[in-house]
């Protein structure tokens, strides 16, 4: 699997990160570390865990390709980060993990707010219409 | 439109679904006429609802809503939905390494708070936002990220604002 940074993934990185949501040693530590199981997707247990990913869900609705992985309590701040992943889809985006905008989770509201974004993402993504910041290796 | 995209559209556009959907993002594009938001920002809005469905139930979340915070939030995804769903194709931007991300958003946010100062100077948001049709929680949420800003954004507040080239030139805009 090759794993995509979109500039939504940047933007949002580059935002949480200065607003101390998490620190470079937990970036290194734990998130990055975790992001790169995606180049073996789906073999490893993690990806059985429900608490580490599962499928983007709106009002017990599957979100075609839109998946999301999961860090509870992260850091000094013990925030719970997400980080929404476009994966399987079909023909030429077969085989590519779309790292998507990552957000912490507050209250419901906004997390309807976030899925929805997703959605329109996740659909600009099979358009093509977006913009590709590099792969993780 | 390719053959690739209208088959991602989320509803047939002949359907007496889709022509619904129509109806109900022209009555919220109505409401937000009288709660003051710009006439731009609604019609790009309902157009862009037209196409997404995510669009479209961010303008339901909105009508439906009553805490004003949250609808302001509402107002600043859907906004950036808008500049999303207006990118022609993709584009392959420059790597960024991770030893670079915190100098950048050092950079971007010295940029804001510079260009912020001059907004203010200028009559300061709210005044910005009736000039650029740029909704002022949006407005606020572009001020207040290490985000990278959008030419587009930028375009349209130097133009607002009379602002030089010089003035909005950053290494990092998108």
């Amino acid at each position: 699997m090759e794993i995509i940074i979109t500039q939504w993934a940047l933007d949002s990185y580059l935002d949480l990160k200065h607003a101390n949501q998490f620190s470079a040693k937990d970036y290194r530590g734990t998130i990055r570390p975790d992001v790169l199981l995606l180049l073996v997707f789906p073999d490893h247990p993690k990806f059985a865990s429900g608490k580490f990913w599962s499928p983007a869900t709106i009002d017990g609705n599957v979100l075609s390709a839109g998946f999301k992985m999961k860090w509870h309590n992260l850091g000094e701040r013990c925030v719970q980060l997400r980080l929404p992943v476009g994966l399987g889809f079909a023909d030429d985006l077969a085989g590519k993990a779309f790292l998507l905008h990552a957000y912490v989770k507050t209250d419901p509201k906004a997390e309807a707010r976030q899925l929805e974004k997703m959605r329109t993402r996740l659909q600009l993504i099979r358009q093509s219409k977006f913009t590709e910041r590099g792969r993780l290796t | 439109m390719t053959g690739n995209a209208r088959a991602s559209n989320y509803f047939d556009e002949t359907s007496e679904l889709a022509n619904a959907c129509r109806v109900e993002s022209y009555a919220i594009g109505a409401e937000m006429k009288k709660v003051g938001l710009p006439d731009n920002f609604i019609v790009a809005a309902v157009m862009t609802a037209n196409d997404f469905e995510g669009v479209f139930n961010l303008l339901k979340m909105w009508a439906n809503e009553s805490d004003p915070a949250e609808r302001d939030a509402i107002v600043s995804d859907i906004q950036e939905m808008i500049d999303d769903c207006a990118q022609p194709e993709k584009v392959e931007g420059v790597y960024v390494r991770f030893d670079d991300l915190d100098r950048i958003a050092s950079d971007v946010r010295k940029f804001k708070d510079s260009l912020r100062a001059l907004v203010d100077e200028r009559g300061g948001i709210g005044k910005l936002a009736e000039l650029t049709a740029i909704p002022q929680p949006s407005l606020s949420r572009f001020f207040n990220t290490a985000a990278m800003p959008r030419r587009t954004t930028l375009h349209k507040i130097a133009r607002a604002l009379n602002l030089s080239q010089i003035q909005i030139a950053t290494e990092w805009s998108v």
